[in-house]
């Protein structure tokens, strides 16, 4: 009887899946569309500000910890977001993408001792990066304005909703204890002051040389995310030389 | 007899030449894009190469820059970039002002990329694929760097300034040229729109 209506509950949700897609992806933007621009620029002060003064200089301190063990606690924190990147592959019926991410999270958990180190990437099984903020793209909702959060940065009103969808699904909110959420947050809170310190030259030109670094980190963004979510599709470009010589 | 025969062997010969022109000229239609294709892809070849032999050289970085100046003098459109940097304000440009300009943002933007470049040591090149889209050829190249995820490399080629040459880069979906006309657009309005200004203290930045 469950059994039957668990199948039940399955195709059903299948169903609406398969209804969802078939809309097709919401299209991508070219523009920038940025109504809350004065506001934004304020968060952008403090975000500036923050980096400045905990950001960078933590970067700059954590590089003395020596490159394997970084690397170890950057590869367990991304192992962690795995398990999400498969739901949200699911949802947007990329079934390759989330075998082959299945793949990854079982062995780097495994032989990777906990997602420390990363076999997978080695046996050609890089990470198939995918979030809830791309699932509602491939579900036909539109990028919505450009936001800058206070500490996480460039957004959109899309991608906001997806991280926060993200961070409640995540098999860790949902099914760890505190300690274990506590760690999983120290760990993703290393990440980034590894990555920060890994970027730092191209963060620091952004954000300090530039004269308008709101504007500089805005497009970098939009340009960023919109290619990740326009995946092999085909790129228009500009053609610099009709507007320049034909006019 | 043997004036039909010449006669035939005329008309047989203006026969095969007719069939050996069309041929030709049906070959060579097909073959233009795949043909400046290739040369793009020789092209990113060859600049990779170059960029590869002066980055890795023991050189001092002033000299790294000097010669990367070369490199990209020879075989980017420096011209179109800085112009489409400028945006819509070249057209009220004098063009003494516009040569300033010119030579100010080549020199800004070698001092602000070089020090990237230097980033891409040992790094390795692969060719994944070339597409010509009207006159712009796009060549989509993967960048390897030791203990870094492979990043995607798109360079954009034209033939338009008489010469094949590349007038933008995008890195990982960057796209240099887009953020160099935001950068410039911002430091012109910052200057009240004068140009001269503009090139004055381009040249100051990024020593």
């Amino acid at each position: 009887m469950s059994a039957k209506s668990n199948l039940f509950k399955t195709s059903l949700c299948l169903i609406f899946i398969t209804l969802i897609t078939s809309c097709g992806s919401a299209p991508i933007k070219e523009s920038i569309d940025d109504p809350g621009e004065s506001f934004n620029r304020k968060i952008h002060v403090v975000n500036r500000g923050l980096d400045r003064i905990a950001l960078r200089p933590a970067s700059k301190v954590y590089q003395i910890i020596p490159k394997p063990i970084r690397a170890g606690v950057s590869n367990f924190a991304s192992n962690l977001k795995v398990p999400g990147m498969i739901l949200n592959d699911i949802v947007q019926l990329k079934l390759s993408d989330a075998s082959s991410n299945s793949a990854r999270l079982v062995l780097n958990t495994t032989i990777g001792i906990g997602g420390i180190f990363d076999p997978a990437s080695n046996l050609g099984l890089p990470e198939k990066n995918s979030d809830f903020g791309e699932t509602l793209h491939v579900w036909g909702v539109s990028e919505g304005p450009y936001i800058e959060l206070p500490i996480f940065g460039p957004s959109t009103m899309r991608h906001t909703f997806g991280r926060a969808v993200d961070l409640v699904t995540n098999p860790i909110s949902v099914f760890g204890t505190t300690t274990e959420q506590q760690g999983a947050m120290i760990a993703r809170t290393l990440k980034t002051v590894d990555q920060r310190g890994r970027f730092s030259e191209v963060v620091d030109s952004i954000m300090y040389d530039s004269e308008d670094s709101y504007a500089q980190a805005r497009l970098l963004y939009l340009q960023q995310r919109r290619e990740f979510l326009r995946k092999t599709g085909e790129k228009e470009y500009i053609d610099p030389y009709s507007d320049v010589y034909d006019k | 007899m043997s004036f039909i025969g010449i006669k035939n062997l005329g008309l047989l010969r203006a026969i095969i030449l007719f069939i050996v022109l069309v041929v030709y000229n049906l070959g060579s239609v097909s073959n233009s894009y795949s043909l400046e294709r290739l040369s793009a892809e020789r092209l990113i070849k060859n600049i990779s190469e170059k960029v590869n032999g002066v980055i890795s050289s023991s050189s001092s970085q002033e000299e790294v820059i000097t010669e990367l100046e070369e490199i990209f003098k020879k075989y980017a459109d420096t011209d179109i970039m800085s112009l489409t940097s400028l945006g819509p304000a070249r057209r009220r440009a004098s063009e003494v002002q516009l040569d300033n300009f010119k030579s100010a943002f080549q020199r800004y933007f070698l001092n602000k990329y070089a020090r990237r470049f230097r980033e891409l040591q040992d790094g390795e090149i692969s060719i994944l694929s070339s597409r010509s889209v009207r006159s712009i050829v796009e060549v989509k190249t993967r960048i390897r760097l030791i203990d870094w995820a492979p990043f995607e490399v798109v360079w954009l080629v034209s033939d338009r300034s008489g010469e094949i040459k590349i007038f933008n880069i995008i890195i990982d979906g960057i796209n240099l040229l887009s953020s160099e006309r935001t950068e410039i657009g911002v430091m012109l309005e910052n200057r009240n729109g004068d140009i001269d200004l503009l090139s004055r203290d381009l040249r100051k930045l990024y020593h």
